[in-house]
Formats: structure tokens, sequence, C-alpha cells
């Protein structure tokens, strides 16, 4: 009893047993499901979404979220194309190039918001608009293209039957988690986001360490989104669109508080892994398509209902 | 004084970008060139309208414009903002000196703009979409391809293609009128000329390249017997060139739009053909048409454009094309 005890306060479980059932339901209804292909395509396909998740989750649990993410990724991704192919730039300097232009667009995030005081739900969304923009203006809303052909090798890379990008965010996992489960750094954005004001009096830098998250957050989806360009060898302008919804969606699924100061990097992890099994599911379980969009929402809400009943249960205890 | 200072900075900033985009503006009228001699204007309206395909269009209606000796006038929202848009066309119509508008659209909320600028003595010219005659009242005409014959077309090339038999998955990049006509054509094509193939019913795969991927993969996995597939949106081929090398399967897939990455999927291979919609031909088209009425000639309701079927032999006239488009564009 105590070990169930115990492994039910894992903020992890509450998300771990909607994925485990409803993989073994899409499993039945097709046995194709789980086949190492299909689960090779799932996991490559979350990769991009999953590399801004982990920014957002250390920012999320900082108390603040970005709503430029898709926007700066798309950004980031058209900067860097552009340095290569009509700028001439080598692919080091491209990618070095969209990943200042993501950190760049994040400090301005930071600065607005913690410096100015500005809402970072009305910062950020601003600054998507900025953004978005700016993607349309350095590219006059055509793809960039074609890339250099290294880019391209690297893109089509599988190794280890995956893709760079889904290793990538696997590193970004394992290193996010454990920064803010066994740092000093990962315990001050706990600490900011639980109470400012209690942080602020222990001598953290509250300001510093939300800017320092909105500067992550901001590098990772340029990140994600030169990923992305690699994988597709365009830099697209629609590049990120929409991704700040799935974003957000994976983080408050994966157990990340809207309010700040409780959350992992894994649950996000598994938030992510939940809507991309939920997506893939619905398809090969050949539900009609219009009632996919309709499960997709109904799931998401169910799965975020069992971890409360859990967190429920668990706090009854 | 800190924060003032700051904010200060930023408000200049602002300031500073919003003056620095009126400057840069992309107003097709030469303000010098308009106290010489004033052209008669044509409007062009159409929502999203920084989209690559959108912008295509926008450069070949200009073409049109100069070649005819009109000044050309490119209204529109930056989002698919239908109110918005719509707004400004009224605007642009409150100015008093529009000979003629090219509305880029088959969505009946547009119809009230369309009867209030037609009874203007206004010629409307519609492209693209091919809507019904008497359907929009107050229209002049409609020019396009015409979706059906080019899924028929399609559906007989997959066909013979897979030697009448196997299964054919279709996409959609979302579920609107014309995605829907394509797809139910293509099907009752398939069915008639190839009884021998089934057509899976179709699926959106959206606009966001991952996402439709995946879900194109999912298809794959989900019905391996699936040996085609046909996308009834310009960002397919990125698709199911994407899921073909995800799930190590070759399929014959077929989509939309010469787009250069399209071009490059078919030559190298990835992709059995794209259909050509008629894009330029259309924008360009809708000037001539604007220009007949305005001479007082008759026009057709509809003047039919051919949607050709690039296979790998015929990409390179469709290279040469959008060399000219980048290049308008550049300049």
């Amino acid at each position: 009893m105590r070990r169930l005890r115990h492994m039910m306060s894992l903020p992890e479980v509450g998300i771990l047993m909607p994925l485990v059932v409803f993989a073994a339901i899409f499993q039945t209804l097709s046995p194709s499901f789980l086949h190492p292909d299909s689960m090779a395509a799932m996991l490559r396909g979350m990769a991009f979404v999953g590399v801004i998740g982990v920014g957002q989750t250390l920012l999320m649990v900082a108390g603040e979220i970005d709503l430029s993410v898709g926007a700066v990724a798309g950004l980031s991704a058209v900067a860097s194309a552009w340095l290569m192919k009509e700028a001439g730039c080598p692919v080091a300097v491209g990618v070095a190039g969209g990943m200042l232009v993501g950190a760049a667009m994040g400090a301005i995030n930071g600065v607005v918001t913690v410096a100015l005081r500005i809402p970072a739900f009305i910062a950020t969304l601003g600054m998507l608009y900025i953004a978005r923009g700016l993607n349309y203006l350095l590219c006059k809303g055509y793809p960039v293209y074609p890339l250099p052909a290294s880019l391209k090798v690297f893109g089509g890379a599988e190794p280890l039957g995956l893709s760079w990008a889904f290793l990538v965010f696997v590193f970004l996992v394992v290193a996010g988690d454990f920064m803010l489960r066994k740092t000093v750094p990962g315990r001050m954005i706990y600490a900011v986001g639980g109470n400012r004001e209690v942080a602020r009096i222990a001598g953290i830098p509250t300001g510093m360490v939300k800017g320092a998250c909105f500067v992550f957050t901001g590098m990772l989806a340029g990140l994600a989104g030169m990923l992305l360009m690699a994988q597709i060898n365009v830099g697209q302008p629609e590049i990120g669109v929409g991704w700040e919804l799935d974003v957000i969606a994976a983080v408050v699924i994966g157990g990340v508080s809207l309010f700040g100061g409780v959350g992992t990097v894994a649950g996000t992890f598994f938030g992510l892994v939940l809507m991309q099994v939920v997506r893939s599911g619905l398809v090969v379980t050949g539900v009609n398509t219009h009632w996919q969009t309709v499960a997709t929402g109904v799931i998401m809400i169910s799965a975020v209902g069992i971890d409360v009943l859990r967190r429920r249960w668990r706090s009854s205890q | 004084m800190r924060k003032v200072c700051i904010m200060g900075w930023f408000w200049f900033l602002a300031a500073t970008l919003l003056l620095g985009g009126c400057g840069a503006g992309t107003s097709s009228g030469d303000p010098h060139k308009r106290t010489v001699a004033t052209p008669k204007r044509i409007c062009w309206v159409q929502p999203l309208k920084g989209h690559p395909v959108h912008q295509l269009t926008q450069i070949a209606f200009a073409e049109g414009c100069k070649d005819l000796g009109y000044r050309a006038e490119i209204v529109g929202t930056d989002t698919v903002d239908i109110g918005g848009t719509i707004a400004l066309a009224e605007q642009m119509l409150a100015s008093g000196d529009v000979a003629g508008m090219v509305i880029w659209t088959g969505n009946p909320a547009w119809n009230p703009l369309i009867e209030r600028v037609a009874k203007r003595g206004i010629p409307v010219i519609l492209p693209h979409f091919p809507v019904p005659e008497g359907s929009v009242p107050g229209a002049t005409g409609i020019i396009g391809c015409d979706p059906l014959a080019y899924a028929r077309e399609t559906a007989g090339e997959i066909g013979r293609a897979l030697g009448g038999t196997g299964t054919v998955a279709i996409t959609q990049g979302s579920f609107n009128s014309t995605e829907n006509m394509v797809a139910t054509s293509f099907t009752q094509e398939m069915k008639k000329r190839y009884p021998g193939i089934v057509v899976l019913d179709p699926q959106e795969e959206g606009f966001d390249a991952p996402k439709a991927i995946s879900k194109a993969v999912s298809m794959l996995q989900a019905n391996q017997n699936v040996v085609a597939a046909f996308s009834t949106t310009g960002g397919g081929p990125t698709t199911w060139a994407g899921a073909q090398k995800e799930t190590g399967r070759k399929i014959v897939a077929v989509g939309l739009d010469y787009t250069r990455v399209n071009l490059d999927l078919v030559k190298g291979g990835q992709l059995f053909a794209v259909i050509g919609q008629p894009l330029w031909e259309e924008a360009y088209g809708s000037v001539g048409l604007v220009d007949k009425v305005l001479k007082g000639e008759k026009i057709p309701w509809w003047t039919k454009l051919p949607a050709p079927f690039i296979k790998k032999d015929k990409v390179d006239s469709y290279y040469i094309l959008l060399d000219k488009v980048e290049a308008a564009l550049k300049r």
C-alpha cells in the first residue's frame, strides 16, 4: 500500500495511466499501432514541438508563458535559411544566426515582461505578431529554397532509426529534467514560480531567472524551427504556425501548473507522447476524420481530469 | 526613471518600425506618375495575402495590369480574415477610382460586397473558384481550371499507373468546398473506371508539415495495401514524400501546385506528378477579362483553363515560370 501511495505521488503517473490505457485500446483495435516503425514515426513527429516544450516547461514552472514560440520558430528557420541561401553564409553561421534570432526574441520577451511588467500573455502575443511579420518581411512570404546539401543530409539522416531532431529532443528532456530537479538553477525556477515574493526575500534574482527562461525558450523555439527546416529542406515561412497551442497543451497535460511552481520536463515528455498517441491512434483505428478532432479534445480533457482525480486522491490519503 | 527611459525607447522603436514600414510599402502605384497620368485602377482582393501561392497570383495580376496599362492595387489582410479584407475592399471602393475588381473567393460571405461593387457598374471577376453561374449575384465571370476535370484526369493517371488494382489514400488540406469536390470526383471516377481500386475516405492533413507527415504515416501503417495517394493541397507533395521516407514504402503519390519544392520532388522521383493549377494564367487572365468588359465586349461566365498533369518529363518549363516569378518578387 505504501509503495502504491509512493507511486501515485509521482507527478508523471497521472499522465502515464491514460497513456497506457489509450495505447492499449489503440493496439487492441489496430495491431499495427505499436509496430516499431509506427512508434518511430510517432516519436519523430513530436520532436519539433517537444524541443520547444522543454523550454516552455521551465518557463511555465517559473510562472510565465510564451505564446510566441511558433512564430519565433518560423522566423528563426527563415532567418537561418536566408543567411545560408541569400547571404551565402556557411551552414554553421546560418544555424548560429537562427539560434541568435530565437534567443533575441526570447530576450525581448523577457525584458518586456520582467522589466516593463507587461503580462507575459500580452507581451508574447505581441511578439507572435512581430515575429510572424518579420518572417514574411524577410522572405516575402516565399519559401527559402534550395538549402545547402549538407543540411539535407542532416535532416534526412536516421540515427538509430529515428531522427537527429528526436535525439536532440531526448537529450534536452534528460538534461532539462535533471536541471530542474537536481540543480540550484532548477530549484530557483521552482521557487520563483511557487512564490515570487518569498523567492526574492530568499535572495533569488527572480527577474534574472525568468529572463533566462524566456531566452532559453526562444532559443529552443529557434532550434525547433531549424530542425524542421533541415528535415523538409525548405525555409518555409509557415513553419511553427499553431505550435504554441500544441506546446502549451502538452505541457499542461504533462502536469505543469498554469500558475507556476509545479511540473517536470519528464511530465511534458509524456504529455507530448499522449498527444501523439491519440492523434496517430485515431487515424490508425479508422475513426472518422471529423470525429478525430472532437475525440482529441475530449481525450485531452479526460487525461488532465484523471490527473486531477489522482492528485485529489493523494491529498486525501 | 529607468523604467520611463526603457518605455521611451520601446515606443521610439515601435514608432520607427511603423514609419519604416510605411516607407517600405509595396503599393504598385507610383505617386509621382499619378500626377502625370492616372491609369485606371484594378483591385486584386485576397485574404492571406502573404501566402506564397497568393503572392504568385498577385505578381501575375500585377504583370497583367502592367501589360494592359492598368494600375494594380493589392488589397488584403495577412490572415484568413474575410471581414477585414471586405472592409479594406470597401475602403478602396469608396475612393471612387476603381475600374474593376478581381476577388479571390468562392465563399458566399463575399456576395453582398460583390453585389455592391456590381451596382456601381464595376466588373467583378472571380478567379480560381468554380462557382456556378447565377450563384454570385453581380459577378461578371469566373476564370480558372475545372477541378472536377483534373480530379478525373488524376484518377485516370493513378489508375493506369497501378494497373487497375490497389488502394488509394486521399488527404485534403482542409475540408472546404473545392477540395471536397475534388476528392469526391476523384473517388467517383476511380470507382467508375477502375472498380478494382479501393479509395479510402479523405483525411485532413492540415498545413503543419510534421503533423501532416505523421498522419500520412499512420494511414500507410494502418492500411498496408495503400499503393497510391492523392493530396488535394499544395503541401501534399511534402506530406507524401515525407511519409514514404518515414515508412520506407514507395507509392504513386500525386499532389497539387508547381512550387519549386514540389517540382524537385517530381524530378527526384519521390512524387509521381503534381497538378499544375493555372494560378499564373488565371490571375493574369483576370485583367484581360476586366479589360474586355470595360471595352464593352462580352465574356463567358467561365473562362476555363487547363490544369496540366506534370510528370517528370514536363517539369522544366515550370522551373522557367518560377524563375520569372522569383525575379519579379526580387524586383
